[in-house]
Parts: structure tokens; C-alpha cells; sequence
């Protein structure tokens, strides 16, 4: 399963399609991510950006295609290859999916004690480390319910980094959030991006913080690219679907709904 | 990871070589425990040849430091490579060893 990346790219997606039924979600993407860098993939409901984000992660398998990670292409990877890629990233979810029932502490720890043989001295230690590199300094013993959902999520980005991943994903990280607690989550990955030196790619729809953290953005319309750019080029777009998507219209070259034939094709389909 | 030992002036040097990983940190724990649950040990790891250290080796070295303060004990870290010198300063993690440019630096201080 040795491959080879475009030369800076950690990341490379070629040709990528991925058919549930009928429906085609990913339509032949080819995109690149590179090294060390914050990437941030947007675009509408639909777009194919959480489809492309678990092909990415493994959770889903290509229709076709290739994902090339690290050195590594991910289709026809056995469960050991599989493994063996997850130590590359982290992955922080949308809802933070902390475990409820374990400490702040324990869930930092959770990767470093399913992964590795380290003893609990030097796990411990380490815990104590992330938080501190997210901001949570002294919070080992509490519990996800004593905590506010902003610091819920840098644990979250704490266990995710446990592991010193080369990669890390961000599902919305600003999704439930207040626009002040979601500013310090996006200062939280440029800080850990800068500082760590870990590839960023972050899913959102959220154009504020897009243009704020980008090094590059990747717009998705109906499971291709449609554009790739700095925040001020995408910003500048002349593509009419970009253009929409960044104003927010109601509706434009993005339909609001469906024609009338398409109403009708669709019912007789039926 | 190799791991070369010696002794000058009642003085241990611990020169490490290779990475400092989640899969090598173990093996330089067992040979740090050995060497630093003594009172009042003097150690000096130098880590000239390390190009890379992950946070079990961070780890590692900060319990070695808490067992040498326990047992009234030295330790001075010295020739970090600029990475894994970022890498301490990132976890801020600087302050609280006695890092020195060489190892003759180092012995100079502990055999005073």
C-alpha cells in the first residue's frame, strides 16, 4: 500500500467518488493537502464535505479513487494498515464525543492507553502536558458535565493530539459554540498549527473563521471542487456558486429548490 | 534508539542516539529508573544525536527529573538540536530542567 505524495502535500486525493445507491455524494474529487499547513474545506449542505472528511479518516470506503496519506494510500488498506494510518491523525468531532462517564484526565488518556504500552506515570504526565497546551492547566479530575461546551471542545483537541498526530481533522469545530468561545477554538488551531507544526484540515461552513485560520481554502459545489484559493482569492471569486455561497443569497447560481420538471421527473421515478 | 552509558568524574552520561518515540521512550525509562534511584545521583543525558522527540520522551524526562529532585539528585540535559529544544519549549517545559549547550558544560557544573 506504498504510494507517493505530491512533493509538500501530506495529503493526496485523486479522482475520489463515493456512490451511496444511486446518489453520487463525491463526484470525482482531486484535491491536495499540504504539509503543515491549516486547509479548510467548505461548502454547502450536500457538497460532500463530511463524506469527503470520513473517506478521509477511514470510516467510509471510496466507490473509486485514491487517498494517498503520508506515504500511504488508504484504499485496500487491511485493518493493521488501517491502524497503522490512524496514528497519523487525530480527529476532533463535532460534538466534542467526549466520554461522559470518565474524567477530563481519562479522556486525554484514552488513546495513549488503547495505543501504546506507556505506563500510567508517563501517561499522567503527558495528560497533564495537553491540557496545558489547550489551555486547561489543573483540569484532570473533572467531569465533561462540570465543564462549559468551549472547554469541552479543547479537551477534545487535547486527546486528539495525545498521540502527536502529524495530521489533525476538525469537524465544524465552531459549531455550538458562541462566537466568542468559537474565535478561541479557531486561535487554538492556528497557535497548535504554528506551534506543532501539525497539517490542519478543517471541515466548516463557517466563512468568518475560514478566512480567519485558512492558509487555503477548498470550496466543494455538489461533490467536486469548484475552487481553490487563498481567503482572499476565494473572497474575490468570480465563481458564481463561490460567490453565492460566501453572501449567503437565498438563491442564485446554488438553486433554492428544485424546478418544476424535476419535481415531476421525480415523482414519476417513484 | 541506542543508548551509550558512561562514567567520568562520578558523573553519569547517558548520550542518546535516534529517535525518542512512543516505541523506544520505555527502553530509556528502565535505563533512566536504574540510573537515577540513587541518593544524590548526578546524570547528564546528552541528546546531541536525538533529532526527534514525541511527548512520551518529554514525559519520560520530566518523571526522571521528579525522581532525581526526590532522591536530592542532579540532572542536567545538554546538546538539545534546535527541534527537540522546541519541542521543551512548546510544552514549557525549559524552565524547570537545567538545559546546557555541551556536555563538558554540564560536567563542569556538576563536579564543582
Amino acid at each position: 500500500m506504498s504510494a507517493q505524495n505530491t512533493p509538500g502535500n501530506i495529503i493526496d486525493v485523486t479522482d475520489l467518488v463515493k456512490r451511496f445507491g444511486d446518489r453520487t455524494v463525491l463526484d470525482g474529487m482531486t484535491l491536495g493537502i499540504e504539509t503543515g499547513k491549516i486547509t479548510v474545506v467548505m461548502g454547502g449542505s450536500g457538497g460532500g464535505k463530511s463524506t469527503l472528511l470520513r473517506n478521509l479518516i477511514g470510516l467510509l470506503t471510496p466507490t473509486s479513487g485514491d487517498i494517498v496519506m503520508d506515504g500511504v494510500s488508504l484504499v485496500g488498506a487491511d485493518e493493521a494498515k488501517m491502524n497503522q494510518i490512524r496514528r497519523k491523525f487525530g480527529m476532533l468531532f463535532q460534538g466534542s464525543a467526549l466520554f461522559n462517564s470518565m474524567s477530563v484526565g481519562d479522556n486525554v488518556a484514552l488513546p495513549l492507553r488503547e495505543h501504546t504500552d506507556l505506563s500510567d506515570q508517563i501517561i499522567k504526565i503527558i495528560v497533564k502536558v495537553k491540557l496545558e497546551l489547550v489551555g486547561l492547566t489543573g483540569f484532570e479530575d473533572f467531569m465533561p458535565y462540570e465543564i462549559s461546551g468551549g472547554m469541552k471542545k479543547r479537551v477534545a483537541l487535547a486527546r486528539a493530539i495525545a498521540l502527536d498526530p502529524k495530521i489533525v481533522f476538525y469537524d465544524e469545530p465552531g459549531a455550538g459554540l458562541d462566537p466568542i468561545t468559537a474565535s478561541m477554538i479557531d486561535q487554538l488551531i492556528l497557535d497548535l498549527s504554528q506551534k506543532l507544526k501539525i497539517t490542519s484540515v478543517v471541515v466548516t461552513h463557517e466563512m468568518k473563521s475560514a478566512f480567519h485560520i485558512a492558509d487555503k481554502i477548498i470550496v466543494l459545489h455538489k461533490g467536486k471542487v469548484i475552487q481553490t484559493g487563498t481567503s482572499e482569492e476565494i473572497q474575490n471569486s468570480k465563481n458564481p456558486y463561490v460567490k453565492q455561497f460566501i453572501s449567503g443569497e437565498p438563491d442564485g447560481a446554488i438553486p433554492l429548490k428544485q424546478t418544476s420538471e424535476e419535481y415531476l421527473k421525480g415523482l414519476l421515478e417513484t | 534508539m541506542k543508548i551509550h552509558q558512561r562514567e567520568k568524574n562520578g558523573v553519569n552520561l547517558l548520550e542518546v542516539d535516534g529517535e525518542i518515540d512512543f516505541h523506544s521512550s520505555p527502553q530509556l525509562r528502565e535505563q533512566l529508573h536504574q540510573l537515577i534511584d540513587k541518593e544524590g545521583c548526578k546524570l547528564i543525558i546528552n541528546l546531541k544525536k536525538v533529532s526527534y522527540i514525541d511527548s512520551s520522551g518529554l514525559a519520560t524526562f520530566v518523571e526522571a527529573l521528579q525522581r532525581v529532585n526526590r532522591n536530592q539528585g542532579s540532572l542536567i540535559i545538554s546538546d538539545l538540536t534546535t527541534p527537540v529544544r522546541s519541542v521543551f519549549e512548546i510544552a514549557k517545559l525549559e524552565t524547570i530542567f537545567t538545559l546546557l549547550g555541551s556536555e563538558d558544560e554540564a560536567l563542569g557544573v556538576l563536579t564543582k
